[in-house]
């Protein structure tokens, strides 16, 4: 009926005046009975009646006032129902918002960085240009040798609309209080403009901006951080690489391309040496087919002019910040499907609990049923108790989910920070919480409105004089427990498996020292270290100068430092001994000087280290390359190629093998070859301290680095920090599971909690009965909590065979574990059964302590 | 003309629904047969008994219609649904309830004074 009322429509206004003529036409007609004329008549009887306008506003008002009325008065109840139970309403809106804000804040994370990573118009359109193998596809090289941008973007105009280019670079900033580098990306003039990028203030780079004229434009990160967000910027001087710049424009906040976090952009020189990466904007109305036909005819039309190599092809593939998030794909989802059991676990509980209210409200609602409150009335009051219960928790949901971003961004790995996160911000958060708001009020709905014996007035009124409760919502409210348990079995078997994963990673003998080692790494700026022998003299007068100091025992230089890899030969072509041995993927290469193994401890299983001076091209080997291709033989005094382009290189010793590449030793498996530190070394490098007790101070470096270039950026840190760093993206998701895993391990203990009170006060005379007959107090709990140990036994066989079907979603994040880990599983049953102990021991001992006598009688 | 008297907060509702009760009957109706049945006592104005009839039309105590009438001429006709003939035997048995107790203090006569 009350939903009738509310749907039918409204008398218009031509219906009120009807009535209120015929009224009129009545009025008259009786006075012209009594003798009066038509005319007087008619006037006397509008007279009576007033103005009929006013009196339709009146007709109108009273309905509207009605409508006014019964929303404020359902408004009422449905508070007045909120907060008579204040604890259930609370724990209600916590539960949601905790699953909402989870599910929210990592739904957000996901879409930014697979979906959206790039803020900008058109970003799905954003493609690099690389030269590609036109057999299987695989990226050479970016761009298109022989071609600068003009020729490119000539000659892929029917593909891209246009196309630009960067190339990477980074530049120290001096004249501020400490030198720092700056990641500096150099563009060509037209590539801001074309990601259709609107300057925070001042200008873009354009045609006029060229290496010469030293315009550049900065990030608002750098205008905030360094320059005091400075309206008076543009036009200001600054010294980069010792030479004066001039500042143009800031980019806004969002702006990070190509990669994150660029700072400050030049303009490009494309025909100066070096690599230029070419980005282009597919034109719009090309499908994928006809774009890859185009590039082909113009692939064969560009081998024809001989420009582009045979057997090779103009390709594409997304920008690398659209990559860098697509590489965490399975971190990402698997997190995010996290969070989605964790607010189902939420949801559950919500419902549960609101079940267990109306339950306990039967007589109530009964009482009220039978004194001709429809049914309708009834549930409309629950779904208003409902919708404002996940409204207020998707209000708090939001709230979580903000504060959950801002620490899943400050704690992300540098390699997840540079791929657009940025972009996550408020406005991103939105959908995502409307989305899993307007799920979980359908959920809950159907999970704690779909119980249609709660409001049938005959069976709750029966059960109210025979104090006897609904059975079958216990039921119910069990099953809903069980699956909590299940859900939850499931989020903590992935947890513990990220856990045990990076546990194991860390723990892995890296096969060089650790304790006692630091590095110290820069990266020489080119324009003042432009030569090979300005940076070795650099290098080896710092490396002495560190050797001085008092604490530090030994000293090495290496291109690079455990455990982050350093430069690898990909697709090495193998030749040992002058025979070729088939291709390897990757193979480290490692460039140090001879104090680098007795330094980093490394020792050395035969043979010797490079001499001072080598004698024609020398390697040492690591013993997993011995070991593949001499089986058993010394390789010493053999040679070794892994390039036509580079001479058979001379074995003068063999290394035992360490983990140069990671932890989780993905490159290379074990295999690693050392080279000489060469009399042309990269402008990059790091020197490598043995020291005994506390080592060398970080002002101690900073001491004598300054007295050799004031000037100098530079890195200081012990070999267990490089380490912890090496291994921050499993520490990152594994961290991010466990935190989950508690938050849908707290919540499924409330739903537990919840379930045992309701369950013993439903069953006190049962168990009153129980103590009178002679059951000890020890045997009631026991009942009580075996009972929910039984549920959360079921919930938990079940998640488990859940876990171990799903679990090898995760096996691309496993490490040294396989999904069927014991020991996990182990973890997880432990861990079950004390959360259910802990959950539901409060309420066993309450229903141990109940007095038979007064609830009997009762 | 007998003394017009002011009818107490609510009871033109109860009246109203009372004389719908006796059957379909419309607004100009109604009116006439409350003052016919008070003895010209109750006289409802227009501006009263509209916004009235609206009121419980809206509450769904009684339910209209456009028919014919006994003149010839289309009315709007009102009548009781059940959920308004519970509401007017709530309502009658409360108003006699509160009657019979009215009287009651009105007429006692203290026990000295007897």
């Amino acid at each position: 009926m009350p939903l009738r009322r509310l749907l039918r429509t409204r008398p218009s206004s031509s219906d009120i005046d009807a009535e209120l003529l015929d009224h009129l036409a009545r009025l008259a007609d009786d006075l012209q009975l009594q003798g009066m004329k038509p005319e007087e008549a008619r006037r006397q009887a509008r007279l009576m009646v007033g103005g009929s306008l006013s009196l339709r506003e009146q007709c109108r008002e009273a309905r509207a006032r009605a409508i006014v009325d019964r929303g404020i008065r359902w408004a009422r109840d449905v508070c007045r129902a909120l907060r008579r139970d204040p604890l259930v309403t609370g724990v209600c809106i916590v539960t949601l918002a905790l699953g909402i804000g989870a599910v929210t804040a990592m739904a957000t994370v996901t879409h930014t960085l697979l979906i959206e990573p790039l803020p900008y118009p058109g970003a799905d359109r954003l493609m690099e240009v690389w030269t590609v193998d036109a057999n299987d596809g695989r990226t050479l090289r970016p761009g298109v040798d022989g071609l600068n941008l003009d020729a490119l973007r000539e000659a892929t105009a029917d593909v891209f609309s246009d196309v630009e280019g960067y190339r990477y670079g980074s530049v120290t900033m001096t004249g501020l209080d400490v030198p720092v580098t700056l990641s500096a990306p150099m563009v060509s003039p037209g590539l801001l403009s074309m990601l259709s990028v609107v300057p925070h203030l001042g200008r873009l780079l354009d045609e006029r901006d060229t290496p010469e004229t030293r315009h550049v434009v900065i990030s608002e990160a750098l205008w905030r951080t360094r320059f005091d967000s400075s309206r008076s910027i543009v036009g200001r001087t600054v010294t980069l690489d010792d030479e004066s710049h001039v500042i143009v424009g800031v980019l806004p906040r969002h702006v990070q391309f190509p990669w994150q976090p660029a700072m400050l952009w030049r303009p490009l020189d494309d025909r100066a040496p070096g690599r230029t990466y070419a980005v282009g904007v597919v034109r719009d109305t090309l499908t994928v087919p006809a774009r890859d036909a185009r590039l082909d005819a113009r692939s064969t039309h560009l081998q024809q002019q001989g420009v582009l190599e045979a057997g090779t092809r103009i390709g594409m593939q997304p920008t690398v910040q659209a990559r860098m998030g697509s590489r965490h794909k399975t971190a990402l989802l698997a997190t995010t499907a996290a969070t989605t059991l964790v607010l189902a676990i939420a949801l559950v509980n919500v419902a549960s609990l609101l079940l267990a209210r109306s339950a306990a409200r039967h007589g109530e609602t009964a009482m009220r049923a039978a004194l001709g409150a429809s049914r309708l009335t009834l549930t409309t009051r629950l779904l208003g108790e409902v919708l404002a219960i996940v409204g207020i928790g998707a209000v708090a949901g939001a709230v979580v989910a903000r504060v959950a971003l801002t620490v899943l961004l400050h704690q992300a790995p540098d390699e997840l920070r540079h791929s657009g996160f940025i972009a996550a911000d408020t406005a991103s958060i939105l959908p995502w919480a409307i989305l899993a708001t307007a799920i979980s009020a359908i959920a809950i709905c159907l999970l704690s409105l779909v119980k249609p014996d709660l409001i049938t007035p005959r069976e709750g009124l029966s059960s109210l004089s025979s104090g006897a409760r609904v059975g079958s919502t216990t039921r119910y409210q069990s099953a809903l427990v069980v699956c909590q348990v299940a859900l939850l079995a499931i989020v903590m078997v992935g947890a513990g498996l990220l856990l045990r994963s990076a546990v194991r990673l860390y723990s892995v003998d890296p096969g060089f020292g650790i304790d006692g080692i630091h590095v110290v790494s820069m990266d020489l700026p080119r324009h003042r270290y432009g030569d090979g022998p300005t940076r070795l003299a650099f290098m080896h007068g710092l490396k002495e100068r560190l050797a001085a100091l008092g604490s530090v025992s030994e000293v090495a230089l290496a291109e690079s430092a455990p455990p982050s890899g350093g430069s690898f030969a990909v697709e090495a072509e193998i030749e040992i001994d002058g025979r070729p041995r088939g291709t390897v993927r990757e193979l480290p290469l490692v460039t140090v000087t001879p104090e680098y193994f007795a330094t980093i401890g490394i020792s050395l299983v035969e043979g010797t280290t490079f001499g001072a001076t080598p004698d024609g091209p020398v390697v040492i080997v690591s013993r997993a390359v011995a070991a593949r291709y001499w089986q058993g033989e010394s390789p010493i005094g053999r040679t070794f190629r892994w390039s036509a382009q580079l001479p058979p290189y001379r074995v003068v010793g063999v290394a035992a093998d360490a983990k140069h590449g990671g932890l989780d030793d993905a490159l290379g498996q074990g295999m690693a070859v050392y080279l000489p530190f060469g009399s042309d070394p990269w402008p990059f490098f790091s020197v490598l301290l043995r020291s005994s007790g506390q080592g060398p101070s970080d002002a101690e470096v900073r001491a004598v680095l300054h007295g050799m270039d004031p000037r100098l950026p530079y890195t200081f840190e012990t070999m267990r920090e490089r380490l912890w760093t090496s291994i921050e993206r499993q520490r990152y998701f594994s961290l991010i599971a466990v935190v989950f895993a508690v938050t849908a391990a707290v919540l499924a203990a409330v739903g537990l909690l919840g379930n045992a009170i309701y369950w013993t006060v439903n069953r006190q005379r049962e168990l009153a009965l129980r103590l009178a007959v002679g059951a000890s107090r020890h045997d009631i709990e026991r009942h009580v909590l075996l009972r929910s140990l039984r549920l959360a036994l079921l919930g938990g066989a079940l998640g488990l065979v859940g876990a171990l079907t799903v679990a090898g979603l995760l096996e691309p994040l496993l490490f040294g574990v396989t999904r069927h880990d014991p020991w996990t599983i182990v973890g997880v049953v432990t861990t079950l059964g004390a959360l259910v102990v802990a959950a539901v021991f409060v309420p066993a001992r309450r229903a141990s302590r109940l007095d038979p006598w007064r609830i009997l009688q009762g | 003309m007998p003394e017009k008297s002011d009818l107490p907060q609510g009871t033109l509702d109860l009246l109203i629904l009372r004389v719908i009760a006796l059957g379909p009957i419309h607004g100009y109706g109604i009116a006439q047969r409350m003052q016919q049945i008070s003895r010209d006592v109750v006289q409802v104005q227009q501006g009263s008994l509209y916004p009235a009839l609206h009121r419980l039309e809206d509450r769904g105590f009684v339910a209209s219609k456009w028919r014919a009438s006994e003149t010839g001429r289309d009315a709007k006709f009102y009548q009781l649904t059940p959920a308004g003939r519970r509401q007017l035997e709530a309502e009658t048995a409360n108003w006699t309830r509160l009657a019979e107790a009215v009287g009651l203090i009105l007429t006692h006569v203290p026990e000295e004074s007897r």
